[in-house]
């Protein structure tokens, strides 16, 4: 196997761990594989995939508009409740 | 005058350059610019400050708890912030100011410079290991200082010039650095523009000159731009993408135990200049089995301090790993210290067979371990392992129908109950006993004076750690120092206990698996049966085994393996094919501790990621990953040179026995093999 950098340009651990977790997260609804203390969690698992997979080029893209996304993100969360 | 923004490093440098001509003085930010930091938020460096305030006060009696320390720290911090709002325009700290009041508060008369010296060593080494310099921003500082530019650094922080300079002497270039400012010093800040002046006056700088670059829109590009400063403002996409992960992976961590490993992998992921091109086998060793061992060695640090054992012996040849990422990992862990002495024993199974023999003579527990192995077949094959002469022990074999090279292992054909039953017989012989204690008393004297001279008799219980996987090297090395009343209470750790054979246990004399131990039921840990040999030959020491010790005119001789024969070639072979795996572990041990120091965990926490680790690499494995990492030769003097004719039963062949072909192209090979392995650990096999 040819020399490869540690971490990946996804910033995940060589192989693409989080599409191992994945699969592995799936075995372990059919097959006990061990205590994994609750498991990752869907949405976790949801964000962190979206995030290794096609993070790179939006975050190049959207750091452009960080402070108006955060301003609408701000907002939001303001509507989201008064304790939030 | 208007600042340039730059949302790539590439096109900053690019910018830079062109801008630097016509300047003479560069200034930079610090902390984001030239120095990225692994962790997403700097203020998660404080918790692990204050734990280390509140190990220092415990060992003084004094009950604090590291919560109580940071509130009281951020309380110090922002009174001094609300008095300096009060005289300057900047809101700003100093360290050494509100950390002395800390202290004070904590210690009393303790608190002198010397501590305050020491708590700031403490947190200054924690940033360092989580500071990483910019490869390429600073070789274009280097450019600028060869080219005869004047360099300094600027940073709005509560850390004084003094402490920042540590950073910069970390990160290797403080021969380009003409000069340090921050706002601890002079409460001045870059946020109000009020550090540019500063900085002007003392140096005699001039602002048509002078080029400036950060990564803040505010500090780092209006307020330098409002006094006619050239301002560069990095944002950049790729920094932020890799902070958003650390974060999502931290904050998890807090709701979802499983996380915790993950975070802590995420923080030992080299960076920058750091992350070069590497094999296969290095990464493995980086990524897989450098957070189990490292974790394993954690344990053993933690359970050591809980029991009080004040030493700790690593035996060869697998301690010798343990050993280097002890090294590694403690200081970070442990800064306090207070932690149990170590050494290192040179033993092994067969150096320590034969003594184990000097006072109770030859049991039937070892005779039977002799038999574990597939390739002893007779009794010739227990005096090898015990150093016996059989010449002298023909005449007690034959008195019970025994010849040396009677069949005593169900596995070679010609075998038959019968023997097992007059080898037991023979074993309660006092006359057989009797000549095999006076064979074996020797190398029993030769081994007392070895550990005499290691010191293992000098405290009342002692921590011995080893891979596995049965505890023999500890069965045997007790049962050669059990008859001296000095002899310490023998606490075994190891990274997996098989159990095959049950371990005599007792008040003076237990072992415990650590991160497997099959009287735990543990079926992820369990799949670390896999590929037993992997973990050894990985952590196994450079040089030879151990084959017995030896007394001399002068005291003792330890006698290694030294046949240059196949066997001895192709264990060389093996250690050069694997040095990449243990080198990417080593290297990844430091950056384990201070990522578990830096987030506060215990080994216990990161156990559900461990698990994973070790059922998605040793039960579903890749076909290239075990292609990569199966080891080419596994030398083991314990096990003999006899082929066994059985058939191997179907089933028997583990999956990392199996051909790179069966694991590439076989749909459900690792399926059936786990289905397999859980109706093994079932059984209780």
């Amino acid at each position: 196997m040819r020399k490869r950098p540690i971490t990946s340009k996804q910033f995940d651990l060589p192989g693409r761990e989080i599409g191992r977790v994945i699969r592995l997260s799936i075995l372990n609804r059919v097959l006990p594989l061990g205590n994994l203390q609750g498991g990752p969690g869907w949405r976790c698992l949801l964000v962190l995939g979206v995030l290794h997979g096609v993070g790179r080029p939006f975050f190049r893209l959207l750091v452009r508009y960080e402070n108006q996304l955060t301003s609408i993100y701000r907002r939001l969360r303001r509507r989201g409740g008064p304790d939030q | 005058m208007p600042w340039h923004t730059c949302y790539s490093l590439a096109s900053l440098l690019r910018t830079a350059r062109k801008l630097s001509a016509s300047c003479n003085t560069v200034t930079f930010d610090i902390f984001d610019t030239l120095l990225i930091r692994r962790i997403h938020d700097p203020d998660l460096v404080k918790p692990a400050v204050a734990r280390f305030i509140a190990a220092r006060a415990r060992n003084l009696g004094r009950r604090w708890t590291w919560p109580q320390v940071q509130t009281l720290r951020d309380r110090f911090e922002k009174e001094q912030r609300r008095q300096t709002a009060t005289r300057f325009d900047d809101h700003e700290a100093c360290y050494p100011d509100y950390m002395a009041r800390v202290l004070r508060e904590i210690f009393a008369d303790g608190a002198d410079e010397r501590l305050l010296a020491e708590v700031t060593d403490y947190e200054l080494a924690v940033e360092n290991t989580m500071l990483v310099p910019r490869d390429e921003l600073v070789q274009w500082l280097r450019e600028l200082h060869a080219g005869g530019k004047r360099i300094f650094l600027l940073s709005d922080i509560y850390l004084p010039a003094s402490h920042l300079a540590r950073f910069v002497e970390h990160a290797g270039f403080p021969d380009c650095i003409e000069g340090i400012v921050s706002s601890a010093d002079s409460f001045l800040a870059k946020a109000s523009g009020k550090a540019f002046p500063l900085l002007k006056e003392k140096y005699g700088l001039s602002y048509d000159s002078w080029l400036h670059v950060g990564d803040n829109p505010i500090s780092d590009g209006l307020r330098p731009a409002g006094h006619g400063i050239q301002a560069l403002v990095i944002r950049d996409g790729q920094e932020k993408y890799r902070k958003a992960i650390v974060k999502r992976y931290v904050n998890y961590s807090a709701g979802r135990p499983f996380w915790k490993g993950r975070a802590v992998q995420q923080l030992m992921l080299p960076l920058e200049g750091e992350n070069r091109a590497r094999s296969f086998r290095y990464g493995y060793g980086y990524t897989v089995l450098a957070p189990l061992i490292c974790a394993f060695v954690h344990d053993v640090a933690k359970r050591c301090l809980e029991n009080d054992i004040p030493r700790i012996f690593f035996f060869s040849r697998e301690g010798w790993l343990f050993q280097r990422v002890w090294e590694k990992i403690t200081p970070h862990l442990y800064p306090a210290g207070q932690l149990p002495a170590t050494g290192y024993l040179y033993v092994s199974r067969m150096a320590l067979a034969g003594a184990s023999c000097a006072y109770q003579g030859l049991t039937r527990t070892s005779a039977d371990i002799v038999f574990l192995p597939a390739g002893n077949r007779d009794f010739r094959d227990v005096c090898r392992v015990f150093n016996l002469q059989v010449e002298q022990l023909v005449p007690h074999l034959a008195r019970f129908g025994l010849q040396a090279d009677t069949i005593l292992n169900p596995r070679f054909p010609g075998f038959a109950p019968a023997h097992t039953l007059r080898l037991y017989d023979l074993l309660e012989d006092d006359s057989f006993q009797d000549e095999v204690r006076r064979q074996t008393r020797p190398a029993n004297d030769a081994l007392q004076r070895y550990l005499e001279d290691s010191g293992f008799f000098e405290q009342e219980q002692v921590a011995l750690v080893d891979i596995g996987w049965l505890g023999t090297i500890q069965r045997f090395l007790y049962d050669a120092v059990k008859h001296r009343g000095d002899a310490p209470r023998f606490v075994g750790l190891l990274l997996g206990a098989s159990r095959g054979i049950p371990y005599p246990a007792t008040l003076n004399n237990r072992l415990e698996g650590v991160i497997y131990d099959r009287d735990r039921f543990d079926l992820a840990a369990s799949t670390i049966m896999y590929a037993r040999d992997l973990f050894e030959e990985a952590c196994r020491a450079p040089h030879p085994t151990l084959n017995g010790y030896r007394l001399t005119a002068g005291g003792y001789e330890l006698v290694f393996r030294t046949a240059d024969d196949a066997m001895a070639r192709q264990e060389q072979e093996q250690n050069s094919y694997f040095a990449p795996l243990q080198n990417g572990i080593i290297d990844a041990a430091g950056r384990y501790g201070a990522a578990m120091a830096l987030l506060g965990y215990s080994p216990e926490e990161i156990k559900p990621w461990l698990r994973y680790l070790l059922a998605s690499r040793l039960a579903f494995p890749r076909a290239a990953e075990v292609g990569e990492i199966r080891q080419r030769h596994h030398l083991d003097d314990f096990h003999g040179t006899h082929v066994s004719t059985a058939r191997k039963k179907r089933g028997e062949k583990g999956l990392w026995d199996m051909s790179p072909l069966v694991l590439r192209y076989h749909p459900l090979i690792r399926l059936k093999c786990f289905l397999s392995h859980i109706k093994q650990c079932l059984r209780g096999a």
